[in-house]
């Protein structure tokens, strides 16, 4: 419950001023952020019919390429935490000869549990192809000017997310799944996937526009970062503590400069990519929305996390991200990167990504719920509930650190 | 009065428990998701509404532990009003559960702006290290408050919930 004149609930153009002189973050991370508090009394969520999306991405489609496609087979695609996604099959002709493509529109809600740009999304998926299986993108509508919000296509790709359940296998932990044969093939290409990411040639990421770059020797991106979800704090959260603002000045004194410039993923674990069983292959690497230029600590400490873990069937060994031991994980992470792994950013950036996560499950996700503002706010504020847990143990790492 | 919160939970839950969830699309996972998580938010108030109020008291009185803690590390934090007035909520016995949980924002508040205004090394060290004590009370009941949620990786590592209340 909150005192009526909570200004979160309706910003004025002061607060925003003030968060936006406070903590400065990427040019485009401002933008997203900014146009947020500005919908923000808007109007919540209300079911949007799958004939909306269909004229809207007719509408994207023309656009970009005249009238001469049809869209068929439109529904619904289960998934996908935070944003609506309709799949459909699109004829046209891309090189001259007609042809029959599956594709995903993938939608914000007028608010997520994590605010991001699709320009950044869009954008750094393209980067990716020809490094990491990820799937073509094709349109955005940065804007939401066709579509009701903001949003983009992509390839379907071929997959799934959790495998099959497994009849008398059940192992303990959040984790996914996967059989013993399984995590053999499918651990080794996560590795060797997650080098790929992190070792992008730097002239690669030289024509990348929404991102700002980062520098070796400095720890200016990571600052940039820390000050971009500290901002959030202050624009969702349900209350004021203390040991947010704690946590916020450990990371700020103790940002380490980077060594090595890295796409960061963001969100890299089971669960963010697609496979085939039959091949026990990774198909697509999806979900790029929080993918900046880095550390790799970030995205080491993130897939590894115990709350991402599950045991083998022994019960006692801990697979990060229901995959590998975390030990056997960073080995063949540094033969396969060439880069090696610091024992003390890992220790940063684990603090980091659960102060990122309270953020975005103890002020966003309950003040997105609390709004009504996406498709599923009984999911979004049953996640809410999980922030404190997060909590906890970055007090229990200030603890030892501070 | 009759039917009582109690009752009408009751039968909302065996509704939707007997005959919503078989009757739904089996080729619709996000509905059935919806559905589990709707059912789990009903039995969680089923079983803490009655103690809404409690809380709320354990909150404010959590929030007035941790800025005596921070004024007891750094004594010109100048908290001390805030935390009468905090106090004098707490001791009302008519104050309702708003009033309650608007106390406790705008002592935390106050805890927030005297912990950002110590600037010097060693005081801020001590502050820091009371903030991070402090927080842990609030912590343990928020986290025992949604314990039947199953997120905690060790339930048994947190106290039972009528224990703090």
């Amino acid at each position: 419950m909150l005192q009526p004149e909570d200004i979160r609930a309706k910003p004025d153009e002061a607060f925003i001023a003030r968060v936006r002189r406070t903590w400065t973050v990427e040019p485009e991370v401002d933008h997203v952020l900014t146009r947020k508090l500005r919908r923000r009394s808007g109007p919540g969520y209300t079911a949007i019919p799958l004939t909306t999306l269909i004229e809207g991405t007719t509408k994207l489609i023309a656009r970009h390429i005249g009238g001469d496609f049809r869209l068929e087979n439109p529904r619904w695609l289960q998934g996908g935490a935070s944003k609506l996604q309709m799949a459909f099959d699109l004829t046209w002709s891309p090189d001259g000869r007609v042809e029959r493509t599956p594709m995903v529109l993938r939608m914000e809600p007028p608010e997520s549990i994590v605010e991001t740009s699709r320009r950044r999304e869009f954008e750094m998926i393209r980067a990716m192809r020809g490094i990491v299986p990820v799937p073509p993108v094709y349109w955005i509508d940065p804007e939401g000017e066709d579509l009701p919000y903001p949003a983009l296509v992509y390839g379907f790709a071929e997959g799934i997310i959790q495998p099959k359940p497994r009849p008398g296998q059940a192992v303990r932990g959040a984790g996914t799944n996967f059989s013993p044969e399984l995590r053999a093939a499918i651990s080794a290409q996560f590795v060797r996937h997650l080098a790929a990411i992190h070792t992008v040639p730097a002239e690669h990421l030289q024509g990348l526009k929404w991102f700002s770059p980062a520098k070796v020797g400095s720890n200016e991106s990571v600052i940039r970062q820390v000050n971009w979800w500290r901002r959030v704090w202050e624009e969702d959260r349900p209350i004021e503590n203390p040991l947010m603002d704690v946590a916020y000045r450990w990371l700020i004194d103790n940002a380490p400069a980077l060594d090595h410039i890295s796409v960061v993923h963001g969100d890299y674990r089971a669960g963010n990519f697609l496979f085939t069983e039959h091949d026990q292959t990774i198909t697509a690497i999806l979900d790029w929305e929080l993918s900046v230029l880095g550390d790799r600590h970030q995205d080491l400490t993130w897939c590894t996390r115990k709350a991402q873990s599950r045991y083998a069937e022994d019960g006692e060994t801990l697979l990060a991200s229901g995959l590998i031991p975390a030990d056997q994980f960073f080995e063949r992470y540094e033969r396969a990167s060439g880069l090696s792994i610091d024992p003390w950013r890992l220790q940063y950036y684990q603090l980091f990504n659960d102060y990122c996560s309270t953020v975005h499950m103890v002020a966003t996700a309950w003040r997105v719920s609390n709004y009504g503002k996406t498709h599923q706010d009984i999911v979004v504020a049953w996640t809410s509930v999980g922030g404190n847990v997060i909590l906890g143990r970055l007090r229990e790492q200030l603890e030892e650190l501070a | 009065m009759a039917p009582d919160i109690d009752q009408e939970l009751r039968v909302v839950l065996k509704a939707l428990e007997q005959v919503i969830s078989p009757a739904l699309d089996p080729a619709d996972p996000s509905a059935a998701e919806q559905l589990r998580l709707c059912i789990a938010a009903l039995r969680h108030v089923q079983g803490h509404f009655a103690l809404a109020l409690h809380c709320a008291r354990r909150e404010l009185a959590n929030a007035i532990d941790l800025a005596e803690t921070v004024n007891a590390a750094a004594p010109t934090s100048g908290l001390d009003e805030a935390v009468r007035a905090a106090g004098e909520q707490l001791h009302d016995i008519r104050a309702d559960q708003a009033a309650l949980d608007v106390a406790r924002q705008i002592l935390l508040a106050a805890i927030s702006e005297a912990v950002n205004g110590i600037s010097e090394p060693s005081a801020r060290r001590a502050v820091d290290r009371a903030v991070i004590a402090g927080s842990r009370s609030q912590l343990d009941l928020a986290r025992a408050w949604f314990i039947e949620a199953g997120r905690e990786p060790d339930p048994q590592a947190i106290p039972p919930l009528d224990s703090m209340l």
